[in-house]
């Protein structure tokens, strides 16, 4: 019935749409056509601001259903993040603390377990794997690149190549003096949604997470000591996994 | 490794989370939410809940049902918060339209129906069904209020219908006894001549 829809037709629907009035059918049609048709996005966008408008309510949100989304709001798995403020002093705060603002200071690498850690150069660069904003991923993935550029090209830094198996895929690595790694990912394919990749470093026997990052990324900094050996990434479910029983996808000594 | 027992966040109302992100902008605070700060979530909830509540227990009819949506809607965005595209349009209109399309749905599934309808006879013997009233009730602003007044009949009929009464566009027609064409249009140009009156009334644009 929707089937070949004329663009004015579809967009008569667009009202209903926002609403939430169209069944079906016509439902599809437009979400097919949204895909495409960034005006008709926009249409839909203004229609719901309006919409949005009509439901204003002075009523107070209620506490109770607030202490119900507290008590559901638990991440999981159990894992660390590292934030590095400007000075380049690292702060690991673990997921489940930080809401009493429970963090313990850190320097260098995340020694503390096999505990999954993200590492966000001066708070922002890298987030939790599924968690990389589009927007701040697209405002940083420039400034990323510059700066990974220069560490390339400095003397002091060291470039390394991780590689597949069967050496078709292949991710370089820079490592600066100052222990801050820089892993360019567009060489190695894309993920689903709910999978991640997540960067390990090898020293001697201890297998550490560095983080984790999501398929599609392009540069991914990290943090790192510089008496790891040798580096590794593997494929997980999105968060991550404090320890890895996987193949590495790419792997290389330092 | 022992996982220290996480204390609860801070109720919304309390004064550290006011303090702190009172002034702080919702596209701020959905990227706070990305870094795992309950408290983002906490200024969101006392910013957007009162409304997402309130559409929901509109359409729904049901309190409680109403608060399963509200807590399904603000754990989406802790869960997911990069779903929500600034450049899209203002995080209250993400989560209503969230709001509003789950609830649609609980409405269009047939124990959700059922109940409804109960409470809406319910509520018509009990005190005379008045959906313009209860539009009155809702509708905060009175600019708004202006706005809609000043719709053509159909049009403010046809959105209300749809819009809080949760109804597709062919429920509407059949509920207004006109066209299903016209009632479509309708909905469509009434959206477009609101937005128009709400933008020289200085309100309703986006961002």
């Amino acid at each position: 019935m929707t089937t070949g829809m004329q663009h004015e037709e579809l967009q008569e629907l667009l009202g209903a749409y926002a609403l939430d009035a169209l069944d079906g059918a016509e439902r599809d049609a437009v979400d097919a056509h949204l895909r495409e048709c960034a005006t008709c996005r926009a249409e839909v966008a203004d229609h719901r601001e309006v919409a949005a408008l009509l439901a204003q309510s002075g009523a107070p949100a209620p506490d109770h259903v607030w202490d119900r989304i507290v008590a559901s709001m638990e991440p999981s798995p159990p894992r660390l993040r590292v934030e590095i403020d400007e000075s380049g002093v690292g702060t690991v705060v673990p997921f489940a603390a930080r809401r009493n603002r429970n963090v313990t200071r850190f320097l260098g690498i995340v020694a503390a377990a096999a505990v999954v850690a993200v590492v966000a150069l001066t708070g922002t660069l890298l987030r939790q794997g599924n968690r990389i904003g589009s927007l701040e991923a697209q405002v940083q993935a420039s400034s990323l690149n510059r700066v990974a550029m220069s560490a390339r090209s400095s003397a002091s830094a060291r470039t390394v190549e991780l590689r597949s198996k069967d050496g078709r895929t292949r991710a370089p690595v820079t490592l600066t003096a100052e222990g801050v790694g820089y892993l360019s990912a567009r060489g190695m394919p894309r993920l689903r949604p709910d999978r991640t990749y997540q960067l390990w470093g090898v020293i001697g026997t201890r297998v550490i997470s560095l983080g984790t990052f999501p398929g599609g990324s392009d540069v991914v900094p990290f943090r790192v000591d510089p008496k790891v050996d040798s580096l590794a990434v593997t494929e997980e479910v999105a968060g991550g996994v404090p320890q890895s029983t996987r193949d590495p996808v790419v792997a290389g000594a330092v | 490794m022992n996982e220290p027992h996480p204390p609860e966040p801070p109720a919304p109302n309390t004064p550290a989370a006011m303090n702190l992100l009172h002034d702080t902008s919702d596209a701020a605070l959905v990227l706070a939410i990305g870094r795992y700060h309950s408290q983002a979530l906490a200024e969101v909830y006392r910013r957007h809940g009162g409304a997402v509540f309130g559409l929901a227990r509109r359409l729904l009819a049901d309190a409680t049902l109403a608060e399963e949506v509200v807590q399904e809607v603000f754990l989406r965005l802790w869960n997911d918060p990069e779903r929500f595209d600034p450049e899209r349009g203002s995080l209250r209109s993400y989560l209503l339209a969230q709001c509003h399309g789950r609830s649609v749905d609980l409405v269009r599934s047939e124990t959700a129906r059922r109940r409804r309808e109960e409470k809406d006879l319910r509520r018509t013997v009990d005190d005379g069904y008045d959906l313009e009233r209860e539009v009155a009730d809702l509708v905060a602003g009175e600019q708004v209020r202006d706005a809609l007044a000043q719709l053509p009949e159909v049009e403010r009929q046809a959105i209300q219908l749809a819009y809080l009464g949760g109804h597709t566009y062919r429920e509407v027609a059949v509920l207004l006894d006109q066209p299903e064409g016209t009632v479509k249009s309708r909905i469509r140009s009434g959206l477009k001549r609101l937005r128009g009156d709400l933008s020289d009334a200085g309100i309703g644009g986006r961002g």
